[in-house]
């Protein structure tokens, strides 16, 4: 391959061009230069001290070793970052190749754009001008960027086709490859060598989001966000609520490290208290019962979607809301 | 409802299934079943094999009420549900209205709820996501609405973040309002630009004097619409709103306006989550006695529960009615009203029905 292939390789490593060059590249020979490289590139996805344009300029630069050292990397961060079964880790790494992606594709001519994007989607042209590609709603579904502009309402969609113009189609092989790193699965047998690398990640990292329900302290009912608060009053005073709130109202309880009897106290004002099947039901919902799973409470997004959303908080999760009011009332009393 | 009720409520459904045979839904060995007498759903998690067991279970055990899953499952009738494994899931649909009119049968309610499925199937099934009307199935519900699914391959592989966005779509959440100046939205693009744009454009043609005051357009600027109607019509065409009078803000609201009027209500909990049941089709719906029919999207046009979905005799039938009830429309005519403690000999579709609906106790 010359070096101009090369160099493509080295920017678009998700393609198939690219992994041409990797076609004979054995896992369990890995070479102690390309694990430090590994170990690098994903510490400066986590820290967020990789720069796009440095990294760009140092491709454009390179001669042929340092371009298949960076083709190599690919697929050993994909594998290391999933190994670390660090969600954390996973997104920081998978934003951060994402992001270079995007800022390639930047300095592309469009053939180029439309050679990656022909690879990537199932692209077809159009006879719009300011919009000539268009691709199955389905897919787009499946690589949807983030962002309330990129959500599908705010598509061109007829026919189950969306229409595109070039930013968009690269928006959406960016997007690609963070799913593709995002969803990679770890392996059943790693090498010892990538294990340990992904181990000592792990450890490294110190930003971290806690899940534990301990954090949230004593209750403070008070401290609810507004949809919550209305479901919990609703049920405590006796009104008729759905399945949904419900379930949505204990998935928060629970997720704040409320007691049984605290969360026994709402249900408590139905006519049709059944004191076993409810402490069942939020068992369930801590995943004490059934599938064993603690279940997530929904964000404000999805509680948006379910028609439960009441108020505009400037958050985007019932628990931020939660952890912030908390604050600002300690800070009350202490003051 | 009480035992002796069920008991004769249920004798009348497993004559109805000894009579009747009832379609399978497709793969039916992958499909979670639920039934229930008292309540819509008693017990779920049950397999049935083959249209033949399914047909046999209806006869045998008279459900007053059975449903099954959108989704198909490797063990449908193991739990808890992660031992079912998940395969993929039909897109379904819920739409149903509740009734605030005092009757029992409400033609006026079930008729919004039919023009909002064919919104639903017309303008964003097929005309935005493309689907084959041939993959779409639809029902009634067997009481207040109807059920849409969609069978394309592709939409039954959506994920729960697809189903969102797909519920977001026709339910025009966070939807981007375009700015109404030069370059706005233009009548023929595609999505909610496009609907937009025709929706204003509609207003400004009917320009509706009424409406207009209503909105707070001032009689100034509604008599210079009017007058430079032909001139704003031509210029929302090419996307540009300068021409309309007034501020932005005010077109704003109008769009509004539009906007609630293009949504669908769906219930989204059945379309996001893949493991609810509903109503299979073709079966009797245990709280009305009609028939949860399914319908051609060409029959849905005049379809009227009501005529359509009484599957009962007219061979007379005593009850006893133990609710109030107004005058009920079954089969193009008209019975009662009736006293609370009135005993009727009737026609078996009104005696069902009124015995569904708790209103009547059996005196056959």
């Amino acid at each position: 391959m010359d070096k101009e292939s090369l160099r493509f390789c080295a920017k678009y490593p998700f393609t198939e061009k690219a992994k041409q060059v990797l076609k004979d590249f054995n896992l369990d020979e890995v070479e102690q230069e390309f694990l430090e490289e590994t170990e690098r590139r994903i510490t400066a996805a986590i820290t967020n001290s990789d720069d796009p344009k440095k990294h760009y300029r140092m491709i454009q630069n390179a001669w042929e070793t340092t371009l298949i050292k960076e083709i190599v990397t690919y697929p050993l961060i994909k594998i290391t970052a999933a190994q670390t079964h660090d969600h954390y880790i996973k997104q920081k790494t998978a934003a951060n190749e994402a992001k270079k992606t995007k800022y390639y594709l930047n300095q592309e001519k469009t053939d180029r754009i439309e050679e990656i994007a022909g690879e990537t989607l199932e692209i077809q042209e159009t006879d719009q001008t300011q919009r000539p590609y268009k691709i199955p709603m389905h897919e787009y579904l499946q690589k949807q960027p983030q962002g309330k502009n990129n959500k599908l309402i705010n598509q061109p969609l007829d026919k189950g086709y969306i229409y595109l113009d070039k930013n968009q189609l690269g928006e959406i092989i960016s997007s690609h490859v963070y799913n593709e790193l995002k969803n990679q699965e770890p392996l059943e047998n790693p090498p010892e060598n990538i294990k340990d690398i992904a181990e000592q990640l792990k450890k490294k990292r110190t930003t971290r989001y806690s899940t534990s329900p301990q954090q949230y302290g004593d209750t403070e009912i008070d401290a609810f966000p507004p949809c919550m608060k209305k479901v919990y009053d609703d049920l405590a005073s006796g009104k008729d609520v759905g399945h949904q709130p419900r379930f949505v109202l204990a998935t928060f309880m629970v997720n704040i490290g409320m007691n049984m009897e605290e969360m026994l106290k709402p249900f408590q004002g139905q006519p049709e208290y059944d004191e076993e099947k409810t402490r069942y039901h939020l068992q369930h919902a801590a995943g004490k019962k059934g599938g064993g799973t603690r279940y997530k409470c929904p964000s404000c997004s999805k509680i948006k979607t379910y028609g439960l959303c009441i108020a505009d908080c400037n958050v985007k999760h019932p628990l931020s809301y939660y952890k912030k009011q908390k604050k600002n009332t300690k800070k009350d009393k202490n003051e | 409802m009480n035992k002796k009720t069920l008991q004769k409520i249920r004798e009348k459904i497993e004559q109805y299934y000894r009579k009747n045979k009832v379609e399978a839904p497709p793969k039916i060995d992958e499909r979670e079943f639920g039934v229930g007498n008292q309540e819509k759903i008693n017990y779920r998690h049950l397999g049935l094999e083959s249209e033949e067991e399914m047909n046999k279970y209806l006869v045998t055990e008279k459900p007053r009420f059975i449903s099954y899953s959108a989704a198909y499952y490797e063990y449908p009738e193991k739990r808890p549900m992660k031992r079912k494994q998940y395969k993929k899931g039909d897109l379904a649909f819920d739409l149903d209205h509740e009734c605030p009119h005092d009757t029992l049968t409400c033609y006026q309610c079930l008729e919004k709820v039919k023009q909002e499925t064919q919104k639903l199937i017309d303008n964003f099934l097929i005309n935005d996501f493309g689907y084959d009307p041939e993959q779409i199935e639809i029902n009634f519900s067997g009481n207040k609405g109807y059920h849409v699914k969609v069978r394309d391959p592709r939409a039954q592989s959506l994920t729960e973040q697809g189903r969102k966005e797909i519920v977001d779509y026709i339910m025009a959440n966070d939807l981007i309002t375009p700015e109404f100046k030069k370059n706005g939205p233009k009548p023929t693009e595609k999505g909610w630009r496009g609907k937009i744009a025709r929706e204003i454009l509609n207003f400004v043609k009917k320009s509706d004097r009424e409406k207009m005051k209503e909105l707070g357009i001032n009689q100034r600027k509604i008599k210079d619409l009017i007058d430079r109607r032909e001139q704003i019509i031509q210029g929302i065409k090419k996307g540009n709103y300068d021409t309309l009078p007034g501020p932005e803000t005010l077109w704003k609201k109008v769009l509004e306006e539009r906007k609630i009027q293009l949504k669908t209500p769906i219930d989204h909990p059945v379309t996001l989550d893949t493991s609810r049941l509903m109503r299979l089709p073709d079966t009797i719906h245990g709280g009305s006695s009609l028939l949860a029919k399914e319908i051609s999207k060409e029959e849905l046009k005049d379809f009227n529960p009501f005529n359509d979905a009484v599957v009962f005799e007219e061979e007379p039938t005593k009850i006893k009615i133990t609710e109030e009830t107004p005058k009920i429309h079954l089969n193009n005519e008209t019975h009662g009203p009736y006293e609370k403690g009135q005993e009727i000999e009737t026609k078996e579709y009104v005696a069902v029905f009124l015995t569904s609906k708790q209103h009547a106790e059996p005196k056959w």
